[in-house]
């Protein structure tokens, strides 16, 4: 049967572009569909993207991606109303190629990959939203409908690449039932300060960049805070369990307005302007949320799949984004040269994420999410570390200096934290991360 | 009968940075909803529909879009400078050769001055028909409504032809421009888009200064009281002036126009 395409992509964010590349490149006819009025228009992220896995892609990728700073700080920073307990690393190995992480706006970034998309011979087709899946009598999906008049495009496969909560995925019976605990929405300032005035208050020169992850500083909505630099602007943001926001009843921009006024990070962007605001749900439970990732004629990848990593210590998107698009391109390729796009066709797809960081990485982490966004980890324990350090390097002569196995025991009786919870938690913090 | 559309493009997002110089966006620039409208009455009015551009290489993108919803013609016009209206008007003019109807846009994305189309009729011997609020075909002719002073209208009927070509300029609000199909813009994207180059390479000649409404020496007012004097200042009691009704020739009307101009301060010489 003839078709408009060999396959379509829907979305041109990270995986959309990444698997649009594959096709383009293997000479297969793809349509690359994109709802904004350019690639990486509608696109949100909270932070740092990892690239190494454009390796394959685009080789020296480092020397013309539109990158803002290369990360070479790395924060942990514990919050409490009063107190601020940080960790922090620093690695110069991170400034140079072929680097570690980077900050980037997605509208240049996501730009940059859908041109490589297009220089491959992806035909980009902007400002056009997918409104739904054409399906054959026996159910295969063979195109999609647009919001365009005659706005219909048939191909053999479809890769949904189209974001959380994805239309397509649903439409085809892939996700799951939705659970509000699985998600989370990450809001967003950006502040612009000159260049200097971040290199000074960050201690960073040149290129280099900060990145400062948050525990607590969400005015006890379960979730996590943000800091990043880019050359000129600040990223200041936060991520919010939806289930515990909703019950709250806060605004989130409230509990942003919150973060930003706290002592640690005030002077930080202080005397900055606030460019944008922005809002983005976020598919937080990874693994544990996932929805079947193949069905006749149909793929779905990047947020769509809920590639997203929250894994506390490990909080990662762009780079499983970007590797499940091109994943799902090789599948594609296989798939039609094979002349079988049905699901049994597209089993090289998940095999090859199952292979590769995308799902092992997953499947190992699948119990951090809820981990970390438990109560215990979200309020007991930074509550009882901050007090813990605080007594610590207290000096309240002439009393003497007491143990720290005593304020430990102390503090932990303190906040209410049972021994029993504190090891369950530790043994499943040492079965997913270690 | 063949329309033609003249658009500007301009880039969007436009912000100040800390040393003042107007930075802005090529990928969030587009045509106004004046300029849309323009399109949208000459495809629905056209037989045959050919829109010119002039402006920097990214205006093709929107004589792209005109192609997707229809346009059977482009032009664009190469222009790096920042011409004055006349200058505009002279290039496009070049490029509108056998249009019997020419639509622009009231106003660009940027609010320029407005004053292409009338330079662009002057150009061309046209007659014009400009700030519509309504364009209606009626058999050969034309029925518009035009917009006046004080929530007044007039009807104005236009008859195009090729002897006789008219310029019409209409508001955002006449139209709304139709989007395109999916094949229209698959096709856009690697259509041929014919380029000439304007040859201006000057810059909008004379300074550019900020609006700003003309300062009037104003007597104190009188009166004992604060209120009368406010009375007096705001003219509240005062009757109503409902301005000169005047019947001349039009270079009289022109001369009258300016003299007013003059008395009320907008002209100094």
């Amino acid at each position: 049967m003839s078709t408009d395409f060999d396959a379509i992509v829907v979305g041109a964010g990270p995986a959309g572009s990444c698997a649009a590349i594959v096709l383009a490149r293997a000479g297969k006819r793809v349509a690359l569909i994109e709802r904004g009025p350019f690639a990486g228009s509608k696109n949100m992220y909270g932070g740092v993207v990892y690239p190494r896995i454009l390796d394959e892609l685009i080789p020296n990728w480092w020397e013309e991606a539109p990158i803002q700073r290369w990360v070479t700080r790395r924060s942990t920073m514990l919050l409490t109303d009063t107190q601020a307990l940080t960790i922090d690393f620093r690695s110069q190995n991170w400034g140079a190629p072929p680097y570690n992480g980077a900050t980037a706006y997605r509208p240049d970034f996501d730009a940059w990959l859908a041109d490589h998309a297009v220089a491959a011979g992806a035909v980009l087709v902007t400002s056009t939203t997918v409104t739904g899946l054409i399906r054959h009598t026996n159910g295969a999906v063979t195109g999609v409908h647009t919001d365009r008049p005659d706005g219909d495009l048939t191909a053999p496969i479809v890769i949904a690449c189209d974001g959380v909560n994805s239309f397509l995925a649903k439409e085809a019976g892939l996700y799951p039932d939705v659970d509000a605990d699985n998600y989370t929405l990450g809001v967003k300032e950006t502040i612009s300060l000159p260049k200097e005035t971040i290199d000074e208050r960050f201690a960073v020169t040149d290129r280099e960049g900060v990145d400062i992850e948050i525990l607590g500083g969400t005015n006890g909505v379960n979730g996590g805070g943000f800091v990043y630099t880019q050359l000129d602007t600040v990223a200041v943001g936060v991520v919010l369990k939806l289930s515990k926001l909703a019950a709250q009843k806060t605004r989130p921009e409230q509990i942003l307005a919150k973060l930003k006024a706290h002592p640690a990070i005030a002077p930080l962007i202080k005397g900055g302007e606030i460019k944008e605001y922005s809002a983005h749900v976020i598919p937080e439970a990874g693994y544990e949320m996932m929805p079947k990732l193949t069905a006749d004629g149909l793929m779905v990848a990047g947020d769509a799949a809920a590639m997203c990593l929250a894994a506390g210590i490990w909080l990662e998107g762009v780079n499983f984004a970007m590797a499940s698009g091109m994943y799902a391109g090789e599948a594609a390729v296989e798939a039609i040269e094979s002349g079988n796009c049905n699901a049994s066709g597209l089993a090289g797809y998940r095999k090859r994420l199952e292979n590769t960081f995308v799902l092992q990485d997953h499947k190992k982490l699948r119990h951090a999410p809820h981990l970390v966004l438990s109560d215990r980890v979200q309020h007991l324990y930074p509550q009882m570390v901050a007090n813990l350090v605080e007594r610590m390097f207290t000096v309240d002569n002439p009393k003497p200096k007491p143990g720290i196995r005593r304020i430990l025991k102390q503090e932990r009786k303190r906040a209410g934290v049972k021994l029993s919870d504190l090891a369950r938690d530790g043994w499943t913090g040492f079965r997913s991360f270690g | 009968m063949l329309v033609g559309v003249c658009i500007k493009w301009t880039p969007g997002r436009p912000e100040v940075d800390t040393s003042g110089s107007v930075l802005t966006d090529d990928r969030f620039g587009g045509v106004s909803l004046a300029d849309q409208a323009a399109l949208e009455v000459a495809l629905s009015i056209g037989d045959q529909v050919k829109v010119v551009c002039i402006g920097p290489e990214a205006a093709v993108a929107a004589l792209r879009d005109s192609l997707a919803v229809g346009a059977t013609a482009v032009q664009f016009v190469a222009c790096g400078a920042q011409p004055s209206s006349r200058d505009v008007a002279v290039s496009l003019a070049q490029h509108l050769g056998g249009c019997e109807l020419i639509v622009c846009g009231d106003y660009s994305a940027d609010r320029g001055s407005g004053s292409v189309p009338a330079f662009l009729a002057a150009q061309l011997g046209a007659s014009q028909a400009l700030g519509l609020v309504a364009v209606e075909r009626k058999g050969t002719n034309l029925e518009c409504v035009r917009r006046l002073d004080g929530g007044r209208r007039e009807v104005v009927r236009v008859a195009p032809s090729s002897n006789s070509p008219a310029v019409i300029s209409v508001e955002g609000s006449v139209a709304k421009l139709r989007r395109a199909s999916l094949a229209g813009t698959l096709a856009a994207r690697s259509a041929n888009i014919p380029t000439a180059n304007a040859g201006i390479n000057a810059d909008l000649n004379g300074e550019i200064t900020r609006y700003r409404p003309p300062t009037r020496i104003v007597a104190p007012p009188k009166g004992n009281q604060a209120i009368d004097r406010i009375r007096a200042l705001t003219d509240s009691t005062a009757a109503k002036s409902r301005g000169e009704l005047v019947t001349l020739s039009p270079s009289e009307a022109a001369e009258r126009i300016i003299q007013a101009m003059r008395e009320w301060g907008y002209l100094t010489s």
